[in-house]
């Protein structure tokens, strides 16, 4: 605790201040600055093994294949600053989908920027700093325990609920995912992140969320952590953020398709009182998260750095209820937990990380980006009508059996995910790594459509992806 | 085999220098640890932007019911690039470069803002070898091939530059917040030669269209510098601005060349600028054509002042502060009947001033711009029908079916955009990290928005009211 005595932190922010107004009178050599380049390129496979909901796209034994590279220099301008970019490109193609839709699959390249920021680091050392300051695109991961389920504070939307996860996304490898402003502190025991960063994967696209998370870490087997994300606290236009236009954001009010409240895009009307409920994008996420290293209890023996590991991870996906909609925030809550199995060395981790999230409608931001719906998706969105004796379900010209997953709108069978990630680094530069999962993979549809929604709505659904990849 | 001994060495330098640079590229399993060999210099830069326009006249360009009305609109985005410098020998360099920008159209109105994609626009930063005879240090000749920035003026933050931006039919400006010409990125393709002699400083260069059609025509610019001691430069240059064309049926059309100069697209007023290619000057029973070309000479003058020069050094002005920078230029020296018959009107003229700012930033820049073009700042028919006629005020209006006046009855305000300016800031923090922003009424086009109004190519600002502000945050190393 004298570590966060005032005389500490006073002494640190004074040195914080001074650092700031010393800035323009810094004179660095301009010249002679080394600048490491790092690269890293990799292919990928893999196949969805089942996918339950095949009504409008069947998954089912779809190929994946992707090779990508990324080259990055990190400039060491001083001590105190760092800066980073890069560049990557990545060959993809959409799933495959069913033989009319695979026979068109082409490959694109996606290029992207992997990074772009510089960080100061007061008194220049990178470990035992207490603060640091990164400005641009830069990688942020608050959990770095998790392989693939969870970091419910920085992915996925508020309203609608969304979660994201997949096979080494970026922020699970160390990939740039924020853009904006981190202030990191690390005091004794106690570490701090502050993150504004604008909104550029999700529509309303360019809204600033404000989010802090605050670890206690006593011990190196144990973690605490909990945080708060103001999620489009700053919107850059208000009106799309919280959509009230009529005129802009169309409004289903008497149709005769509307089966549901699910089926509206802006507003709920309460049938009992009439009470209008609209809607905003904005919410906040409160998470909390904890790991302990159960090596610490038996001893280190053979086990790997990794082994032994137990994390978990839990948010409420939006403090604020919204009435006929979002009533009920035990179905806002996702729980995952984690535990690195023991490999001895063998592979660097084995990680088995499973969830439960009794959100009831699909995890489908398609309303969203198609619609600005705050909204969940509904059967309406995908095509889908029950009939009159509430016992088939029409798509198109398919009837299916009114159950879980072709009604989208009462979903339990995807409430627990699953996934077995494990990597093994060789000769420090080469990478294999693998798993196997039902998680919220995405596949971003076939040749002729975008989607937004999950591949796997039972607990029968999974797929493999494996990778090669090497890095300098 | 040819004897080693009668090829000269130059020859043979500039031969093994080209291998080399393409030699960089590595090949499947070649290890990239091999930079570690060459003397490679890596330049690089990252930042993130922002800005709103703030103030927008014109808010009905634009296709049927979707126009372009930008006032405060958001604009972002994210970049980075990369330079690697080889030194080749002490005579010669290469570099090559590419460079990515994460940026997105303006949001337009509502319904078009719920739209916005984002982007990512890739481009090479340089791709050029370069000679240098009499040593690289404080270089008297200079040759350059491949794809390199110049530009002649390194006063300028903004407006000007008019020798080497724009088209000279139509007589297009092209300005805007740190444009490429201001960044050290490649702005020409081609070759260039400096030579100094005393103070006198020649720039030769041919350079091959990339922006404005008809594409890859080459063009020859000379600019002659003339250094009065420290504190006065005095320059002129001439362009000969598309004189080697690649298709010259396409750059001088013709009706011999299958060009029919009676195709038109009329607004809602007609007018003789809706014609693609020829503007009938007789009457509609006797047509008698002016063929527009995309060929021209353009003309500059320009001047720098130091004052610091001739006072003294000062411990409180910055190194720029109180210079004075001024271009004139003449945007096409041959008349057109009927179509550019005035070159009074194709004379833009700038004055820049460096706000003394005492140290506080490096650079404070005060731009000012007189043009008195009465045409349509859009190259949209330029670019499209690859036409050299300007367009007409009365096409590109959104035509939405309710409002009192419809918008295809309101005239391109043309006429009010002779006066701009641009207020341009700066500062380098730690050698590394800069913080500049500009607040302006420049030539800045916004590329559109999303949705069916498209992509654009006009200005975004048509009136003195009209401006916006950038702000932005880079480092570089």
């Amino acid at each position: 605790m004298t570590i966060m005595g005032n005389s500490h932190a006073t002494r640190s922010i004074r040195r914080c201040l001074a650092a700031l107004l010393l800035l323009p009178s810094l004179a660095l050599c301009a010249e002679e600055i080394p600048v490491a380049i790092h690269g890293m390129g990799w292919t990928q496979v893999g196949r969805i093994m089942h996918a339950s909901d095949t009504v409008e796209y069947n998954y089912n034994g779809n190929w994946f294949q992707s090779a990508s590279a990324l080259v990055e220099a990190v400039a060491s301008i001083s001590p105190e600053w760092e800066g980073r970019l890069g560049i990557g490109a990545k060959q993809v193609h959409k799933a495959q989908g069913t033989p009319s839709s695979a026979r068109s699959v082409v490959v694109t390249i996606e290029p992207s920027i992997t990074q772009a920021n510089f960080t100061y680091t007061l008194g220049g050392d990178k470990e035992a700093s207490p603060f640091r300051l990164t400005l641009g695109y830069f990688p942020f991961n608050y959990n770095p325990d998790v392989r693939n389920l969870g970091l419910y504070l920085l992915r996925g939307t508020v309203y609608p609920n969304t979660l994201f996860s997949g096979f080494e996304l970026e922020e699970t490898i160390g990939f740039a995912n924020q853009l904006g402003v981190g202030l990191h502190s690390t005091l004794g025991a106690f570490s701090h992140d502050l993150l504004l960063s604008s909104e550029t994967k999700i529509r309303p696209l360019f809204d600033y969320s404000l989010a802090y998370v605050g670890k206690y870490r006593p011990s190196p087997a144990f973690t605490l952590g909990a945080g708060v994300n103001f999620y489009r606290l700053i919107p850059i236009r208000g009106d799309l953020t919280t959509p009230r236009d009529r005129s802009v954001f169309p409004e289903r009010f008497d149709s005769s398709e509307i089966q549901s409240k699910y089926d509206r895009n802006q507003f709920y009307v309460d049938p009992a009182g009439g009470d209008t409920v609209r809607f905003s994008f904005k919410g906040i996420k409160v998470g909390a998260f904890a790991s302990f290293d159960l090596k610490a209890l038996t001893g280190q023996g053979a086990m790997g750095d990794e082994d032994l590991k137990i994390y978990s991870e839990a948010a409420l996906l939006g403090v604020k209820n919204y009435k006929g909609i979002y009533d009920d925030r035990s179905k806002r809550i996702p729980v995952m937990f984690g535990l690195n199995l023991p490999v001895f060395n063998l592979l660097d981790h084995l990680s088995l990380e499973v969830e439960w999230f009794g959100m009831r409608t699909r995890n489908d931001y398609l309303k969203l980006e198609t619609e600005y719906s705050p909204i969940p998706v509904g059967n309406l969105t995908l095509g889908r009508k029950i009939d009159s004796t509430g016992q088939i379900v029409f798509q198109n010209s398919k009837r299916v059996a009114n159950e879980d997953p072709n009604n989208v709108e009462n979903m339990t069978k995807d409430d627990w995910k699953w996934s077995l990630h494990g990597a093994k680094t060789i000769k420090q530069h080469i990478r294999i790594s693998g798993q196997i999962a039902n998680d919220h993979f995405r596949t971003g549809g076939t040749q002729f459509s975008n989607t937004y929604e999950t591949a796997f709505t039972t607990l029968k659904d999974w797929y493999l992806m494996a990778k090669l990849s090497y890095f300098f | 085999m040819l004897n080693k001994s009668s090829i000269p060495f130059k020859f043979r330098a500039a031969m093994a220098a080209a291998l080399l640079a393409i030699s960089l590229a590595p090949a499947p399993g070649h290890a990239v640890g091999s930079f570690t060999n060459l003397d490679v210099t890596f330049k690089g830069a990252g930042w993130l932007k922002s800005g709103m326009v703030m103030h927008s006249t014109d808010t009905v360009t634009g296709n049927q019911n979707y126009y372009n009305n930008y006032n405060k609109n958001w604009m972002q985005d994210a970049g980075v690039l990369f330079t690697g410098i080889i030194n080749l020998n002490e005579e010669m360099e290469a570099a090559f470069g590419i460079g990515a920008i994460q940026k997105h159209p303006v949001q337009g109105v509502l319904k078009q803002a719920k739209d916005v994609k984002l982007g990512l626009n890739i481009f090479s930063t340089q791709s050029r070898i370069s000679w240098f005879p009499a040593g690289k240090v404080d270089p008297k000749h200079r040759f350059d091939f491949g794809l390199f920035p110049y530009k002649y003026d390194n006063n300028i933050k903004n407006l000007g530059l008019y020798l080497i931006r724009g088209p000279v039919y139509p007589g297009i400006l092209v300005s805007g917040f740190e444009a490429k010409e201001m960044l050290n990125t490649a702005n020409m393709m081609g070759a260039h030669m400096m030579n100094r002699f005393g103070p006198y400083t020649q720039d030769l260069v041919f350079t091959s269209e990339q922006d404005f059609k008809p594409l890859f025509d080459v063009s020859a610019i000379y600019v002659g510098t003339l250094k009065l001691g420290n504190a006065f430069e005095l320059g002129s240059g001439v362009n000969f601005y598309h004189y080697l064309p690649v298709r010259s049926d396409v750059t001088s059309p013709s009706e011999k060349a299958g060009f029919d100069p009676s195709r038109k697209l009329e607004g809602s007023v007609p007018h003789p600028f809706d014609s693609y290619y020829a503007v009938n000057v007789g009457d509609s029973a006797n047509p008698v054509y002016t063929w527009a070309e995309h060929k021209g000479i353009k003309l500059m003058g320009r001047f720098a002042l130091d004052p610091q020069a001739l006072l003294g050094p000062s411990e409180v002005l910055g190194k720029s502060d109180l210079k004075l920078y001024g271009e004139v230029g003449v945007i096409g020296v041959k008349n057109y009947k009927g179509i550019y018959d005035k070159i009074s009107e194709r004379i833009p003229m700038m004055l820049g001033f460096n706000i003394p700012s005492f140290k506080v930033l490096d650079v404070l820049a005060l731009e000012v711009e007189y043009y008195g073009s009465k045409i349509v700042p859009d190259y949209r028919k330029l670019n499209e029908e690859v036409s050299a006629v300007p367009q007409s005020p009365w096409v590109n209006r959104a035509a939405p079916d309710t409002g009192a006046i419809p918008y295809s009855q309101m005239e391109y305000p043309a006429g009010k955009d002779d006066i701009k300016w641009s207020l341009y800031a700066s500062k380098v923090f730690a050698g590394h990290v800069k913080i500049s922003g500009q607040a302006a009424n420049d030539h800045f086009r916004t590329g559109g928005t999303p949705g069916l109004a498209g992509k654009s190519y006009e200005e975004a600002l048509t009136d003195l009211k009209d401006w916006y502000w950038f702000l932005k945050l880079s480092y570089f190393f």
